[in-house]
């Protein structure tokens, strides 16, 4: 018996491999099928949209010869030398982020950007950027405020949208010159300091709870309370100082007279309303509740940050540079219409922009590289950095790719060359809704999308974020937790139609929103996506290694500490593209904005409570239209254009998760 | 439940393969019928303690059980830790070394499982006591664990971590820099503070641990295995390092390495399979001349 065995075991001869060369080949075969499908399909939208056959020959020539294969040319090259393609793949992402930044100003402000207010925002912080930079740490300091600044200015941005130009310009001044003077004051007073911005950021968190408690109350009883409201947020924000007092025990060593930081803000406002309405006959209160509710915590963040670093203290003059620079030139935005020179002029300004930034961080870089002694150091970063400074000839890739690009079309142009006759131009994104298909655009439903999105964005994020560190963090390991887990996963997989239904039924015959109210469609979709931010979120805290909660409750920390301090700075990588990914398809939904009464031919929206509408619904009307040109060449360019906006959103979410991957 | 019990007394005794400790698993419920030897040795570490040779007592123990679920992993465990004095805790894998340990922060109230019986004092205070909050309990013992686990912040922000989080007013550039100092790591990381701590080596990270832990002027430095994930060199810097600090804290370490125990230790806990404390005593005389005939056979090699 043994013998046998080992008698075959000698034949060293072929094993059969069949059946795991059968497997290979359909596993290969069923992950080809997706991909060739959707390659297909995109390639027919594209030729309906862009039409490359409308284009002269010459006109390809042209093209192939000034940016494809000098491309082509860098790209050899820089793949033999990979300090070069480093530096050229990180330079040209800046300069696409700068024109991607550029479109979107395009788009969304449209009529109201002129060049005046690039020069306005830009310029400024530019300026006054560069003159922080002198020192490394006002630098950091610079850019943490920026930071907080550029979420706050988007905020406003809206703000501004609805409030008009003279109010925001109002606003402005009596808000920010105030804050900016007591933030300067806690920076010299570190004690006050401290309670003072805390005090405000309870206070401006307080009436914010307010304010969404009595809209919502209001709108669903609906009573318009008028300046009454304003009268009830500062009851909420003095509450929330009450509340903080209480909370901290701030009355104690001194702080005390930090207490009465959160007033300052609330006498600008007051005073600023009250000077606003001298001038101006209607004003919304929501609006003005926008921009103190963004400026304060703002410019309070940054005094904090910068009260507790104790470094770089002129850093707290950055927020308001644009936040003045952006309110000037509102004021005088009407005169500043958009045109061809103000387009291209945005497009320069962003691109050269953040171009210069990447290339005067990466001389900064090989400056700091070169006074640390080599050898020394393990850090990792500074292979990197060293091959920065080698590939410098990097640099010049995006003025090949993108200058060549530029110099083809504007070559052929001046030869009288045609290039194809596309449907999917600048007069598509800024156009109304029009009969004629040649006039017609996708502007509104484009604008609209981005406010569903803000809007979805903005109420999905902290319920999903909050309930999944509830569940994670908090929630008891027993029969109710996992019973709530299940049912968060069920919710993922109900139709989106019936989240539609939902919408009608709760928000419009109960609550009584108007039918196709663009905030009915961002509370619809921002259900029909919140268990997939949670459960996103609840993947993204759980991957946090449990030794650094371990290393927070070892040295003492509350629950509350390790979260806010280990466990979410953390996470928020994995938790931001989570919910960038969940936002992609909110924005691409179609069928509960249809039950809640979008529209497919609107202006855009002009309010919360006004008409919405979204660019699938906009693809979906032309897609069914009776004119051939609508129905082919309007749609498959609506859904181009939709199409780019979802990768564009898929990749930042994968550039902040790679960004932070390789962090830690 | 039956099958539960069954598995909770079978697997032990099975993993011992030692009739004696097959014997005391099987005594668990009932702390009367522990072997005689133990007793004995508890009683001799209380003797010499009363001679106070070894300073003032800042832990003790008295009774201590700890169970996780229906597993118990510490059986009466008596011991008196004494002040700014390096006491080491060596036994085998799954001896109750750490959980002992973890039991004087509190860090097992994180455990939902685990339940703690008697008496653990912190000079002269029950911890265990209603009116003690762990977090506060926490805020006065440091903690490093076996692997290096600094935050992902700055090497600045690392060390005054727990300066922030309890809301220290003191000047944290100095004390940062202080502990820095202490922890023996100063002069490597001094020009790059504002970098990630994970840039750091393994051992410079574990020094940096440490400089966290003593940042906040702790009494007690707890250290469970601090040194078996890094390499020699790095271990001998965290060795020395330790016999610095004992000069103005109390380090209390487990450990793996009864080489590290007997070099850096002035106190010595032995703790065996089942999670009893089997001798207690100065670390020369557990290592030249142990009372217990088990201890000198793990110490030699012969088991464990």
């Amino acid at each position: 018996m043994a013998s046998e065995r080992r008698a075959e075991s000698h034949d060293l001869g072929y094993i059969s491999r069949f059946r795991g060369t059968v497997f290979q080949t359909l596993t290969r075969a069923a992950s080809l099928v997706g991909v060739v499908a959707l390659a297909l399909l995109l390639v027919f939208i594209t030729i309906d949209a862009v039409r490359p056959t409308t284009a002269d020959p010459a006109w390809y020539a042209v093209v192939v010869s000034t940016f494809v294969l000098p491309t082509l040319l860098f790209a050899a090259y820089s793949r033999r030398h990979s300090a070069v393609g480093a530096v050229a793949v990180r330079a040209c992402g800046a300069t696409v982020g700068g024109a991607a930044l550029a479109t979107v100003l395009i788009i969304w402000l449209g009529d109201q950007l002129g060049p005046l207010t690039l020069i306005g925002v830009i310029v400024p912080t530019l300026v006054v950027g560069a003159v922080l930079a002198r020192g490394r740490e006002a630098l950091g300091v610079g850019l943490q405020t920026a930071g907080v600044a550029a979420a706050g200015a988007t905020v406003a941005t809206v703000g501004a949208l609805f409030l008009g130009a003279q109010a925001t310009l109002v606003y402005a001044v009596a808000l920010g010159v105030p804050m900016a003077a007591l933030g300067w004051f806690f920076l010299s007073r570190p004690a006050i300091g401290s309670v003072g911005a805390h005090a405000i950021i309870w206070a401006a968190i307080a009436a914010a709870l307010t304010s969404v408690v009595v809209e919502i109350g209001s709108a669903f009883a609906g009573v318009r309370l008028g300046e009454t409201a304003l009268a009830v947020y500062a009851l909420g924000a003095m509450v929330g100082v009450l509340g903080y007092a209480i909370y901290a025990r701030a009355y104690r060593d001194g702080g005390i007279v930090g207490l009465l930081a959160p007033f300052v803000p609330l006498a600008a406002v007051l005073a600023g309303y009250l000077f606003h309405r001298e001038f101006v006959i209607t004003t919304p209160v929501t609006p003005l509740l926008y921009l103190a509710l963004v400026g304060v915590p703002t410019i309070a963040v940054a005094a904090r940050t910068l009260s507790r670093e104790g470094r770089g203290r002129i850093g707290v003059v950055l927020p308001l540079v644009p936040v003045v620079g952006a309110a000037a030139v509102l004021a005088f935005h009407n005169r500043f219409l958009l045109t061809g020179p103000t387009v291209l002029g945005t497009f320069g300004l962003a691109i050269g922009l953040s171009f210069g930034v990447y290339a005067w961080r990466l001389d900064t870089r090989r400056g700091a590289d070169a006074d640390s002694t080599p050898g020394t150091s393990v850090d990792s970063s500074d292979g990197g950095a060293t091959a920065h400074s080698e590939g410098r000839l990097g640099l010049l890739a995006p003025l090949v790719v993108f200058g060549g690009l530029l110099a083809g079309l504007l070559g052929a142009r001046a030869f009288g060359i045609a290039g194809p006759q596309t449907w999917l131009d600048v007069q598509f994104l800024l156009s109304d809704s029009h009969y004629e298909a040649a006039l017609a655009g996708l502007h509104p439903a484009l604008i609209g999308s981005l406010y569903v999105g803000l809007m979805v964005a903005i109420l999905s994020f902290p319920v999903g974020v909050g309930a999944a560190i509830y569940l994670e963090e908090y929630a008891p390991e027993n029969r109710w937790t996992r019973l709530l887990e299940v049912n968060i996963g069920n919710l993922a997989g109900v139709p989106s139609v019936v989240y539609g239904l939902l919408g009608v039924g709760v928000f419009v015959r109960y609550a009584g929103l108007p039918l196709g109210a663009l905030i009915v469609g961002g509370f619809t979709l921002s259900l029909l996506i919140l268990p997939i931010v949670i459960i996103s979120a609840q993947e993204a805290i759980r991957a946090v290694p449990d030794s650094l909660r371990q290393a927070s409750y070892g040295m003492g920390s509350t629950r509350w500490q390790t979260i806010r301090n280990v466990v979410l700075p953390e996470a928020l990588p994995g938790i931001l593209t989570g919910t960038i990914l969940a936002l992609g398809r909110a924005v691409g939904e179609t069928a509960p904005l249809l039950m809640v009464g979008y529209a497919a031919v609107s202006g855009v929206p002009d309010s919360l409570t006004g008409q919405g509408t979204a660019m699938p619904l906009q693809v979906f009307s032309w897609a069914r239209d009776a004119q051939p040109l609508f129905r082919e060449n309007l749609a498959a360019a609506g859904a181009l254009t939709m199409l780019i906006v979802m990768l564009a959103m898929n990749g930042i979410a994968i550039l902040i998760r790679n960004k932070y991957q390789t962090q830690s | 439940m039956t099958s539960n019990e069954n598995r909770a007394t079978d697997e032990p005794a099975a993993s011992d393969g030692g009739f004696a400790a097959g014997e005391t698993k099987a005594g668990d419920p009932d702390q009367t019928e522990a072997p005689l030897i133990e007793t004995n040795v508890t009683a001799d570490v209380d003797d010499d303690d009363g001679g106070a040779s070894f300073g003032t007592t800042i832990i003790e123990s008295r009774g201590l059980d700890v169970f996780y679920g229906d597993d118990q992993a510490l059986q009466d465990v008596n011991l008196e830790i004494p002040e700014n004095q390096v006491t080491a805790i060596i036994g085998p894998s799954g001896c109750g070394k750490s959980t002992f340990l973890r039991c004087i922060n509190r860090m097992n109230d994180l455990v939902d499982v685990a339940r703690v019986e008697g008496e653990l004092r912190l000079n002269g205070k029950n911890v265990y006591d209603d009116d003690v909050d762990p977090v506060a309990l926490r805020r006065k013992i440091g903690m490093v664990f076996q692997h290096p686990n600094p935050f992902p912040k700055s090497i600045y922000d690392n060390v005054a971590y727990g300066l922030e989080i309890q809301d220290k007013d003191v000047d944290t550039d100095a004390v940062v820099e202080e502990s820095l100092k202490r922890a023996a790591l100063w002069d490597e990381v001094k020009d790059r503070l504002d970098e990630s701590a994970l840039d750091l080596s393994g051992g410079q990270q574990q020094r940096l641990c440490i400089a966290r832990a003593i940042a906040v002027d702790p009494e007690v430095i707890l250290m469970d295995e601090p040194a078996s994930a890094l390499d020699p060199i790095a271990t001998s810097q965290i060795e020395d390092l330790i016999e610095e600090l004992a000069e103005e804290y109390t380090v209390v370490i487990v450990t793996h390495n009864m080489q590290q125990a007997a070099r850096i230790s002035d106190m010595t806990a032995v703790f065996l399979t089942g999670g009893e404390l089997v001798e207690y005593d100065a670390t020369d005389q557990i290592f030249e001349n142990p009372a217990s005939q088990r201890v000198e056979d793990y110490i030699t090699g012969k088991f464990g």
